[in-house]
């Protein structure tokens, strides 16, 4: 556990706004995707945009956790 | 999609909720590991930046994952049969990039059969559709259909109803 603390302190704050930098990209295309493909395929447009609408409220509050971690962590709260 | 003149939509048959549960099990162990890191995380009294930036991986991680149980759960829900008044529309979505759309008008349906494999299938009450059209060689099936007995006569009644408005059309035109 020891280790894992060790680790974690050397984690470089660039580093992990790398990491968020690379997730927020990843999600941006999946949701460009499937936000092309409920428009396109889906029969019902209103049920579709229900949905769509949810998953991007749940990846927005999950990014918003990271940033306001990443900024925590960044200035040693 | 684009429907004609005078057609509705009756009803979508998609794949039993099973699927999807099944698809989706390895995401949903996978999302209960943030949680065990921020439970062992507290445990182990970390330092509250330690802390911070174990809350910030568990944060991504469960991004990541909830980008593609989304995935599956729009596989799942665009791979579907729309039957209307008219014609099935098969949409047969195997993954984001690959999709394949096929139809058939209801007056040509010629049999339809019924697969349930399984205890699961057999308990829970789904199993594959195979319909089978006038002069087409393939055959048009949907996967682990829930309660397909109840589609099959669905399917029946509207193919039935198809081909007394078309006898009905055709006297007409007498």
């Amino acid at each position: 556990m020891e280790d894992l603390v060790d680790l974690l302190k050397e984690f470089a704050p660039g580093v992990l706004w790398l990491v968020f930098c690379v997730v927020i990209v990843f999600t941006a295309v999946v949701a460009a995707a499937l936000s092309y493909h409920w428009h396109e395929y889906a029969t019902d447009a209103q049920k579709s945009r229900f949905m769509f609408r949810g998953y991007l409220i749940v990846a927005g509050i999950l990014a918003l956790v990271m940033i306001m971690a990443l900024l925590s962590y960044q200035n040693g709260i | 999609m684009v429907f004609k003149n005078g057609e509705k939509i009756l009803f979508e048959v998609r794949r039993h909720w099973f699927v999807i549960v099944s698809e989706s099990s390895l995401i949903i162990l996978l999302g209960l590991l943030p949680f065990v890191a921020l439970g062992a995380s507290s445990w182990a009294n970390l330092s509250p930046q330690s802390f911070w930036a174990v809350l910030f991986l568990c944060a991504g991680w469960l991004l990541i994952l909830w980008s593609a149980f989304f995935i599956v759960w729009t596989n799942y829900y665009l791979d579907v049969w729309v039957v209307t008044n008219q014609r099935i529309i098969d949409i047969e979505q195997i993954n984001l990039f690959n999709r394949t759309v096929s139809e058939f008008r209801l007056d040509r349906v010629q049999d339809i059969t019924i697969k349930v494999n399984g205890f699961v299938a057999t308990i829970l009450g789904f199993g594959d559709i195979h319909v089978q059209t006038a002069g087409e060689m393939e055959k048009f099936l949907i996967k682990s259909a829930p309660k397909p007995y109840e589609i099959k006569d669905k399917i029946i009644r509207e193919h039935d109803r198809a081909l007394e408005l078309a006898r009905g059309g055709s006297h007409g035109g007498v």
